[in-house]
């Protein structure tokens, strides 16, 4: 029983992330790769913005890591419609978001190649 | 047990890896508010249902409550709701009882000031005025949440008065307050505690009437288009002439 305990103790001590890493901030890092993507500042903010408080009236923040690209390009637009997003700020949010899975990915390449 | 339950946590960690649509006001609690409104223009239908029953003075006693309402998000921030119908259906096998009753129809309004995610506290205003047979009431809400990662905090301090009789003479009031906490397994599985408690004060007269307080557990699904939260509470406070059990479940769905 104790086992038990301890093992959902860790599970959701493990689901506390903070803010900024279910959602990473616009920083010069997210910039770099917005502007690879071809977005802007001012749409990744707003996207940031969006969804860090509109998304979050329907469901905890999710970390954006958690999910691939795939599963977010197919829940993202369903989820938008259902919290009454209009095509500019449905087009922040995902830009957003592939944004930070983008850099994501390419951070974690980076940590690959440090420690290869 | 133990396995039993321990299954069923594995089961809502599995959910976790899906990415589940949800419809926008949803409720995590049943007693409690959140401070977060529905979104501009979105319309939302609510069924409720309480069930109160067995009281220390009368093991024989059930009472269900059905509530019809509709919700509409004005802006992104307020929030209209119109109860349709509230309707009482009340069997009392000891005093012989067995009837269904209409009671009243409704309007409140939710005005969020701050965000639970990004500010350090969410708070929201409430106001309902309630109209029935020789009965109105008036409730006022200050609501408190915080979300923290997958959890969520909320509390409500609530004031109402209400006044009944051919001239509405009979005026009574309550203070209640209500808190939970509900931990998202996954966007769709979501579990928690509520707390209630409860304080009837008489014709505001200063004189102190029951004060009973219910803890116990909350479970809430959630769908692409509906979702469903049920609270059952037990009473914790030993008072004889309230229930000692109720439980609510909310369905809605929007559109």
């Amino acid at each position: 029983m104790r086992r038990i305990v301890c093992t959902c103790v860790v599970f959701l001590l493990a689901g506390c992330m903070t803010l900024e890493q279910m959602a990473p901030p616009v920083g010069p890092d997210l910039l770099a790769v917005g502007e690879r993507q071809g977005v802007g500042a001012e749409t990744l903010r707003l996207g940031r913005d969006l969804y860090v408080t509109d998304c979050a009236r329907c469901h905890s923040v999710e970390p954006i890591e958690r999910y691939t690209v795939r599963r977010w390009r197919d829940a993202l637009p369903r989820m938008a419609r259902e919290a009454k997003l209009n095509r500019q700020q449905t087009e922040a949010v995902t830009a957003y978001v592939l944004a930070v899975r983008a850099g994501h990915c390419v951070n974690s390449d980076e940590q690959l190649e440090r420690s290869d | 047990m133990a396995r039993y339950c321990a299954g069923l946590l594995v089961a809502s960690l599995c959910l976790g890896g899906v990415v589940a649509d949800a419809a926008a006001s949803e409720r995590r609690f049943t007693y409690v508010y959140e401070a977060t409104t529905a979104p501009k223009g979105e319309w939302e239908f609510e069924h409720w249902v309480t069930w109160k029953t067995s009281s220390a003075d009368n093991r024989h006693f059930d009472r269900f409550d059905i509530r019809y309402e509709l919700e509409y998000g004005v802006t992104d921030r307020f929030q209209l709701g119109f109860y349709l119908s509230d309707w009482r259906y009340e069997e009392d096998r000891l005093n012989d009882v067995d009837r269904a009753k209409w009671r009243d129809v409704a309007i409140e309004g939710i005005f969020n000031l701050t965000n639970p995610v990004t500010d350090p506290l969410g708070l929201a205003l409430y106001g309902e005025v309630k109209v029935g047979d020789e009965f109105v009431e008036v409730e006022g809400k200050v609501i408190a949440q915080k979300n923290i990662g997958p959890f969520v905090l909320a509390y409500n301090f609530v004031v109402e008065s209400e006044w009944e009789g051919d001239d509405y003479e009979i005026d009574n009031g309550k203070i209640e307050q209500t808190a939970g906490i509900s931990y998202q397994f996954s966007p769709r599985v979501l579990v928690g505690i509520e707390m209630l408690h409860e304080i009837d004060v008489p014709d505001w007269s200063g004189g102190q009437g029951s004060d009973v307080l219910y803890i116990g557990p909350n479970f809430s699904y959630r769908a692409e288009r509906w979702w469903v939260t049920l609270t059952p509470l037990f009473q914790v406070s030993s008072l004889s002439g309230e229930p000692d059990f109720e439980t609510r479940l909310i369905f809605g769905f929007s559109f």
